[in-house]
């Protein structure tokens, strides 16, 4: 009983010390000039599946849950929008050569088709993120129109 | 006599032979299609990424992700896409893969190659674009 009781008090204050180390939050801006959104290219129907399903990692405008800032779950947290924002930054789209806009459409399409994305992490703590297959569909052949008309510029 | 009379056919003959297997050899055994590749750069595909990325490979990761015999395939945008890949992957040196290397260091890119890939496949991409 008595060994018991220590573990926990060593377990909690492990979660204490836990809280102090440092972690740097990838900022949260929400006015983006290169935005894609907020560019005004995307039809009504995508932006609302871009904002709840992608744009937590995939954009500035990280909403950040309580939880993200407890550790050690804050580090997961930092990590993936850390690179969802390396991989992918919606908030820079305006700016990227067209080359590269069709390279992550093309991306795109493969990951949300595959359900490679949005990862499982995140859908199991965001109940309206996963797709159903009407989403998926839809943000694929959005994929494919926003590529010809980069072809076609 | 005879066999002077011979000569310009059996030359003949065996110019178009070589000629037919260098277009077999070509089909079969390297990158094709209508890229345009030049010279030097299919020589670096040849040499250190179509032994994986062909149909007839083995690892079929490596077939799903790039075939090198099958880009005329490719849509533009596909080809476009898969440009933007080979760019990407020549470009920080992940390609071909670490453990691979271990068996055969000598199919690293060196530097230049690696700028030769990377510059190609960012103009070749460009151009498909204007």
């Amino acid at each position: 009983m008595k060994i018991l009781k220590i573990t926990i008090w060593v377990v909690l204050a492990l979660f204490v010390i836990l809280q102090f180390i440092p972690n740097t939050y990838p900022e949260v801006v929400k006015s983006n000039e290169h935005d894609l959104i907020q560019a005004g290219m995307v039809p009504g129907e995508i932006e609302q599946i871009l904002r709840t399903s992608c744009y937590d990692c995939h954009s500035n405008e990280t909403k950040y849950p309580w939880y993200a800032y407890i550790a050690p779950v804050s580090w997961l947290v930092v990590r993936d929008v850390k690179q969802g924002r390396t991989d992918l930054n919606f908030s820079e789209w305006a700016s990227l050569k067209s080359r590269d806009k069709i390279k992550l459409l093309d991306e795109i399409a493969e990951e949300v088709d595959e359900g490679n994305m949005p990862m499982p992490i995140y859908t199991i703590t965001h109940g309206g993120a996963s797709l159903d297959d009407n989403q998926k569909q839809v943000l694929v052949k959005w994929t494919e129109d926003m590529m010809n008309n980069i072809l076609g510029d | 006599m005879k066999t002077r009379n011979l000569l310009f056919p059996i030359a003949l003959i065996a110019v178009a032979v070589i000629f037919q297997s260098s277009v077999l050899f070509n089909e079969n055994n390297s990158v094709a299609g209508d890229l345009n590749i030049p010279e030097n750069v299919k020589s670096v595909l040849d040499n250190k990424c179509f032994g994986c990325h062909n149909t007839e490979a083995q690892s079929d990761k490596a077939k799903d992700k790039l075939l090198l015999d099958k880009l005329g395939d490719l849509s533009k945008t596909k080809l476009i896409a898969k440009l933007g890949d080979i760019a990407e992957v020549a470009g920080e040196g992940s390609m071909p893969p670490e453990k691979f290397l271990e068996q055969k260091p000598e199919k690293k890119l060196t530097e230049d190659e690696q700028k030769l890939l990377v510059d190609w496949a960012e103009k070749a991409a460009d151009g498909m674009l204007n």
